[in-house]
């Protein structure tokens, strides 16, 4: 593996008497991609702030590009970008004034800002539109203006806190290539993310839960190693009931709607099938669909994260990173 | 070291022509800026009088004598009092004070020349309407004065008659001393109340901009969320607290800088006092307000928080100012609390400098509060935005 980018050794941050960041220890080599998955509260935003030089660990120890979070935050905070689900642009400046206003904050000189701004314009197609007051750009550009403001300054490092919260998919698919370019330059990757469809692409992924991580590895490792058990997709009518049911069978260790199904999570798939057959028939509830399907990254967060999980099993197996 | 001051004065002046911009693109807001406080100066400026003239009055004399007639032609003479309605019985008069059609009656008895003829005690009845206690009193004060000086000049006459009376001579042997008030009102000779508040008015049109504009200004950028993207650019504190506070600051000297001279010019008012003192006065009294400013947008998310944050703290600090209602007045508990606010030195300043021409010399026990709580509110501000980053 190259350069580590981003390093946490025991990272931890306390408000109080809670918690928010508990011991996270993790690495991040150059040019990854990095997700951060996990419920809100989990942890993920301070996380994001200590690293990014906003908040001070309350103890452990943290390093971005070489520089440390507990000391060297004004370094870390000129090697680094950032960019939030909340789009920080200014909406009332035109295109070019953004891009103006940032370059102008990073210290660029005039060549190298007319040169990144003129990268910016093209990456985010938006060439025609300098002159353009930002608030009136859709959603989607805004976004792709918000993450070339983000990397003006062309930083070995960029953090993105839930960046396409809102975008619809199609921007989103297209804020990921421009993700996937930066990475294979060799811009280092940290994201959060609800979405996960979004957390596939990333290379590895954190799962965080009440402050701790509690999985980490690439996507099909996840699956693979916390979900040995089935997952039975089942379509029926009157879903909610059908749940609630199904839910008190000791032969299922989640049943969950997801969607327009209910996904149930077994290690016996052959008996929990007769018993999903039975129990519905007994209750006039009509099966439209039954299969054994793949675990999916939603299914691994939904058993990491739920709260019975985390006083059973999770605790039991011992926590590996990968 | 002096390639990162460079560096930093950079990144300020890239957040003030940012601010700047941002100001000129807002229409709305920017008329408001430039335009709100002229009107204000003129319509406060205008409306801020206590000063009594033409008082509506009724007369109802049931005299009709010589006597009667001077009485009334005194109040009409002194120029306070206007003469709307004669009436022939008392009845209708409160009638005419409900309805604020009138504010003084004059009421004269049908007997009163006679009873001042036989050497009787004479009375004459002035009804004031006093809903409004400061005008009633001004009012009563004048009515009394007319009265007194018709009183006296009887008092005189007979004194004359007498003399001839008892010594048939023409010098007088018996002497009534009189004493008689010589004040002078100085530094106002003519009482004109607009003197008094128009400086007060130029301070709290300024009071008023700093503080909404600082607060509102600071908490935009935490109600739109790019407080967050400048946070995590290599922007320090201090770089972000001046970037934002110079535009402000700017345009509040601009208006103080348009608002005196228009001041001095539409109402007439004297400018006794060191130019350059008042400016540096007010510069500092601009950056407490600034720091009161800034204080208030460390407690508010919203800008509609943060101006009505600043109407709840201009209201009590415009009150307790002694801008209109004299500090003295006020019960002792209150007075003590005028001594943390600040527009109370700076209208003492203020004043003294326009009116009485003081400057350093006499006024620094009222600068030197402005300064302490310049500092403490900074202080304060600094140290909430500190805990509102954590």
């Amino acid at each position: 593996m190259d350069q580590v980018a981003v390093f946490a050794k025991d990272l931890t941050r306390v408000f109080g008497s809670f918690v928010a960041v508990d011991h996270v220890t993790f690495e991040v080599p150059q040019g990854e991609i990095f997700g951060f998955l996990g419920p809100n509260g989990a942890g993920k935003t301070t996380t994001i702030k200590i690293l990014c030089g906003l908040l001070t660990p309350s103890s452990g120890k943290g390093m971005v590009t070489g520089y440390d979070v507990n000391t060297e935050s004004e370094e870390i905070k000129k090697h680094i970008g950032y960019m939030s689900q909340k789009f920080s642009l200014y909406e009332d400046l035109t295109v070019s004034e953004n891009l103006d206003f940032f370059g102008g904050v990073y210290g660029l000189d005039d060549e190298t800002k007319a040169r990144r701004s003129l990268w910016v314009l093209e990456m985010a197609g938006l060439t025609d539109k300098t002159d353009t007051i930002t608030g009136s750009l859709p959603l989607g550009w805004k976004q792709r203006l918000a993450l070339g403001c983000a990397i003006l300054h062309e930083p070995p490092v960029l953090f993105l806190d839930e960046p396409t919260s809102g975008v619809d998919p199609l921007s989103r698919r297209n804020f990921w290539e421009l993700i996937n370019d930066l990475a294979s330059q060799g811009v280092t990757i940290f994201v959060t993310t609800h979405y996960m469809e979004e957390a596939e692409y990333c290379n590895r992924l954190a799962l965080m839960s009440a402050g701790k991580i509690v999985a980490l590895g690439t996507p099909s490792e996840l699956k693979k190693k916390w979900m040995p058990e089935s997952v039975i997709d089942l379509e029926c009518d009157q879903l909610m009931r059908a749940s609630e049911l199904l839910q008190k069978e000791p032969v299922f260790s989640e049943a969950a709607v997801f969607g327009s199904s209910i996904h149930l999570v077994t290690l016996n798939p052959n008996e929990a099938e007769e018993k999903i057959r039975g129990i519905l028939t007994n209750n006039g509830i009509t099966i439209e669909r039954l299969e054994v399907v793949m675990p999916s990254l939603e299914d691994v967060f939904v058993t990491l994260t739920s709260p019975e999980r985390k006083l059973g099993k999770s605790d039991n197996q011992p926590r590996t990173y990968l | 070291m002096k390639r990162k001051i460079l560096e930093s004065l950079q990144r300020i002046r890239w957040l003030i022509r940012k601010e700047f911009i941002q100001i000129a693109r807002n229409r709305q807001n920017l008329m408001m800026l430039l335009l709100a406080p002229l009107v204000q100066l003129v319509i406060f400026g205008s409306a801020s009088r206590l000063d009594v003239n033409s008082v509506s009055t009724v007369v109802v004399d049931l005299d009709h004598s010589r006597m009667s007639r001077d009485i009334v032609e005194g109040f009409s003479r002194s120029g306070y009092f206007k003469i709307i309605r004669y009436l022939d019985s008392y009845e209708t008069v409160d009638k005419l004070l409900e309805r604020n059609i009138a504010s003084l009656a004059i009421l004269i008895p049908p007997d009163f020349e006679q009873r001042v003829n036989g050497r009787r005690k004479a009375e004459v009845g002035v009804l004031i309407d006093g809903v409004d206690t400061i005008t009633a009193g001004t009012v009563s004060g004048y009515a009394q004065s007319i009265l007194q000086r018709f009183s006296d000049d009887i008092l005189v006459s007979r004194i004359n008659s007498m003399q001839g009376l008892l010594y048939d001579s023409t010098t007088p042997r018996l002497i009534i001393p009189q004493v008689t008030d010589a004040s002078r009102a100085w530094f106002n000779p003519n009482l004109n109340s607009k003197d008094f508040f128009v400086p007060g008015v130029v301070v709290l049109l300024l009071l008023t901009l700093a503080i909404i504009l600082t607060s509102a200004v600071i908490v935009r950028e935490r109600e739109i969320g790019t407080i967050e993207q400048l946070m995590v650019a290599p922007i320090s504190r201090l770089e972000l607290i001046l970037g934002k506070t110079i535009p402000c600051f700017t345009i509040e000297i601009v208006t103080l800088l348009t608002i005196t001279p228009l001041a001095l010019l539409l109402y007439d008012i004297p400018f006794r006092g060191s130019l350059s003192f008042f400016f540096g006065a007010f510069l500092l009294f601009l950056v407490t307000a600034s720091g009161i400013g800034m204080t208030i947008s460390a407690f508010c998310s919203t800008q509609q928080q943060a101006v009505l944050t600043s109407f709840m703290f201009l209201q009590p600090s415009i009150l307790l100012s002694g801008y209109a209602f004299p500090i003295e007045n006020m019960p002792p508990v209150i007075q003590y609390i005028t001594y943390l606010n600040p527009v109370r030195y700076f209208i003492t300043i203020v004043r003294g400098v326009f009116l009485k021409g003081t400057g350093w010399e006499v006024l620094w026990p009222q600068l030197a509060p402005i300064f302490v709580m310049s500092i403490v509110y900074i202080a304060w501000a600094s140290a909430l935005f500190k805990r509102r980053i954590d």
